[in-house]
């Protein structure tokens, strides 16, 4: 097991310098330099010596090649640089932000977790029924639903009209509601669908046939074996899903004003701040990376057959 | 029939249901098994054999299948039609091991964990102690150390002495065996006949055997039902079926004798029809039969008496004794 993670842990910094090289390189493509940006930024004028003065203190001057090289052999000490706009290191930045995305995230898994199981369940086992149909429902128009388009109706809905949840912020558990949700939404429509069809084919396997066969009710056929089984998929599902999730939040983060790294990324975008940039797609890497890997490993302990195929 | 029945099944038949209207899976016939007997049923894949055994025990679900017919149980009427007074049945009166033992247990659970489910507390190093001794009377090696594998850890042969010890837990008076050997191979196959065997003189345990393996079913079984297309199409005492079958299908089946073989069974030209194939109202294996004649096309025929206790459905009966 541990060597089988080791080797996956090795084959992926190739991937990760991939991703570092496609990022620094991609954003330089970027119309408006951060030069021009910058200035503008700070209403100071664009003249030909303003611009050299910016470039060569952001360290602009070097070929691109020569940039990256530098740039990776700070990586590799563990600095990212510092950000154009606030001078304070992107790691100190990124840290901040990590951790309001991180909530988010969570807050939006409970979510998931929660409702997709219930309704999963639910509609499996009144298959046809109304309840089933309601669901159904929603699954199919959670999973079209833009997020934005449902983050603004949410707010107009929750916070506008009825006033029950604060409109935007990140000051109290309130706040947390409904952009939590509005992440959570179409994933809760995917699982609470892969969970009902998971449950319907495992109902047809024969070992639960076997069960009823020995005596057990249906009610302990479904809970022993139908949905402990059926839940697998989902959860393996789910892993994947997770970097997604934190890459979803963007859109989130910004109709919410959640001061999460979603939010730095678009700003950081718009004032062409590269060292953020850079430091956020690398650290997203990452954690698309860490995600499929514990996923890996989350369905390797679940299931015998790959725990202890691992371990011989 | 010389014995006491434990089982009589009468008119029991199976519908599936094809949006309004219900197609028939199984046609409605009788059926006794002997108390310490081994009934067998032999026919060709897709013949209604499973459709049958499970309807004994209760599990179609009602909403895409239609039970009709009675089923007694040591003179008590079994609940066929309703799902949760079954659940005293299955199991305990009666219980069945199925074909495919590595799909039959649960993929996350020890084999040990299936012999204690629903087992709390106290109980649970007694059950086990019964599990190893279970396991033990199956001459399983290493009994102890078996409870502790996943079942893809064993051998199909092993899986199978676990399913049967799992299913004799509950101390049945019938086991329904569907295609037990028909997923090992031969040296198991015989392992695992001679263990049904024994069973059956020691404790004994009345057998209802299904197969499509005429050696099968001829070693073990001491009476015979012979099923195509949903119908019993012949039935009666082993000795009397082999020395004198009558109907052209059991003629057909007795002639293609696959040793042992893991295949389909492949009798004569042709294949029966599948369910809800339109037969045109004759007789379903008159397109195969090899005397069949224009008055095999008009109507199905009927379950008759040819002998003592041997029946057979076929109108030309009287003219087809002998091989
Ligand atoms: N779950 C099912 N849904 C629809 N048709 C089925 C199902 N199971 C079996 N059948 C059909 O019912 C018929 C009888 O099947 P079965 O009893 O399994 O045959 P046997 O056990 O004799 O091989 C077959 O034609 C098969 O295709
Ligand atoms: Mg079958």
């Amino acid at each position: 097991m541990i060597r089988y993670l080791l080797k996956q842990m090795l084959g992926l910094v190739p991937l990760l310098f991939l991703v570092s090289a496609a990022a620094f390189f991609l954003i330089r493509l970027l119309p408006v330099d951060p030069a021009t940006a910058y200035l503008n930024s700070i209403n100071a004028p664009v003249t030909e010596e303003s611009l050299q003065l910016v470039k060569e203190e952001l360290g602009l001057e070097d070929p691109v090649p020569v940039q990256y090289v530098k740039w990776l052999g700070q990586v590799l000490q563990g600095d990212l640089g510092n950000s154009y706009q606030t001078k304070r290191p992107v790691t100190e930045e990124l840290k901040t932000d990590l951790k309001y995305t991180g909530i988010l995230a969570l807050a939006a898994l409970v979510w998931v977790l929660a409702l997709s199981t219930v309704f999963g369940i639910l509609s499996a086992e009144r298959a046809n029924s109304f309840w089933d149909r309601l669901i159904r429902g929603f699954t199919f128009v959670g999973a079209a639903i833009p997020k934005f388009w449902l983050g603004f109706l949410l707010v107009y809905l929750f916070s506008l009209k009825w006033g029950v949840l604060p409109v935007q912020g990140a000051t109290s558990l309130s706040c947390l509601v409904l952009p939590s949700f509005t992440l959570a939404c179409s994933y809760i429509a995917t699982y609470t669908k892969l969970l009902r069809n998971s449950i319907l084919e495992m109902k047809n396997q024969p070992f639960v046939t076997y069960a009823r066969i020995r005596g057990f009710t249906r009610r302990q056929a479904v809970w022993r074996h139908v949905i402990p089984n059926a839940l697998l998929p989902v959860l393996t599902a789910l892993g994947l899903h997770i970097g997604g999730m934190l890459s979803g939040a963007v859109i989130v983060e910004n109709v919410f004003s959640w001061p999460g790294l979603g939010r730095m990324c678009v700003s950081a975008v718009a004032a062409r701040n590269y060292p953020m940039i850079q430091g956020y797609i690398l650290l997203m890497a990452v954690i698309f990376v860490a995600a499929n890997l514990i996923s890996d490993m989350a369905c390797a302990a679940l299931n015998p057959r790959i725990r202890l195929g691992g371990n011989k | 029939m010389t014995g006491e029945n434990l089982l009589v099944a009468e008119g029991l038949s199976v519908s599936m249901r094809e949006g309004e209207t219900w197609i028939p899976v199984v046609y409605p016939g009788d059926m006794a098994i002997e108390r310490g007997g081994c009934t067998g049923i032999i026919g060709e894949s897709g013949c209604g054999k499973s459709m049958l055994c499970k309807t004994l025990l209760g599990l179609h679900d009602p909403g895409k299948w239609q039970v009709r017919g009675q089923v007694f149980f040591d003179g008590e009427r079994v609940p066929i039609e309703a799902d949760d007074r079954m659940d005293a049945f299955r199991g305990r009166r009666m219980s069945m091991i199925l074909q495919d033992p590595l799909s039959a247990f649960d993929p996350r659970m020890t084999i040990g964990a299936h012999f204690l489910e629903g087992c709390k507390g106290k109980q649970k190093a007694l059950r086990r102690r019964e599990a190893v001794e279970w396991l033990g009377r199956m001459y399983m090696p290493e009994p102890e150390a078996v409870m502790k594998r996943y079942p893809f850890e064993l051998s199909g042969g092993m899986l199978q002495r676990a399913m049967i010890a799992l299913s004799l837990m509950g101390e049945p008076e019938l086991l329904i065996a569907d295609e037990p050997t028909t997923a090992l191979d031969s040296t198991v196959q015989r392992e695992i006949l001679w263990l049904l065997a024994r069973l059956r003189e020691e404790r004994g345990l009345s057998l209802l055997l299904v197969s499509h393996d005429l050696k099968v079913i001829s070693r073990m079984a001491d009476w015979i039902y012979v099923m195509y297309a949903g119908r019993i199409v012949e039935q009666g005492p082993v000795n009397v079926l082999l020395e004198n079958p009558i109907h052209p299908y059991t003629k057909g089946l007795f002639r293609s004798r696959p040793a042992y073989s893991k295949e389909r069974l492949t009798v004569m030209a042709g294949r029966p029809p599948r369910i809800g194939e339109d037969t045109g109202g004759g007789c379903p294996f008159a397109p195969r039969c090899p005397q069949a004649d224009a008055a095999c096309g008009e109507g199905d025929s009927k379950l008759e008496r040819a002998d003592e206790d041997h029946f057979v459905r076929c109108r030309h009966w009287k003219g087809k004794a002998g091989l």
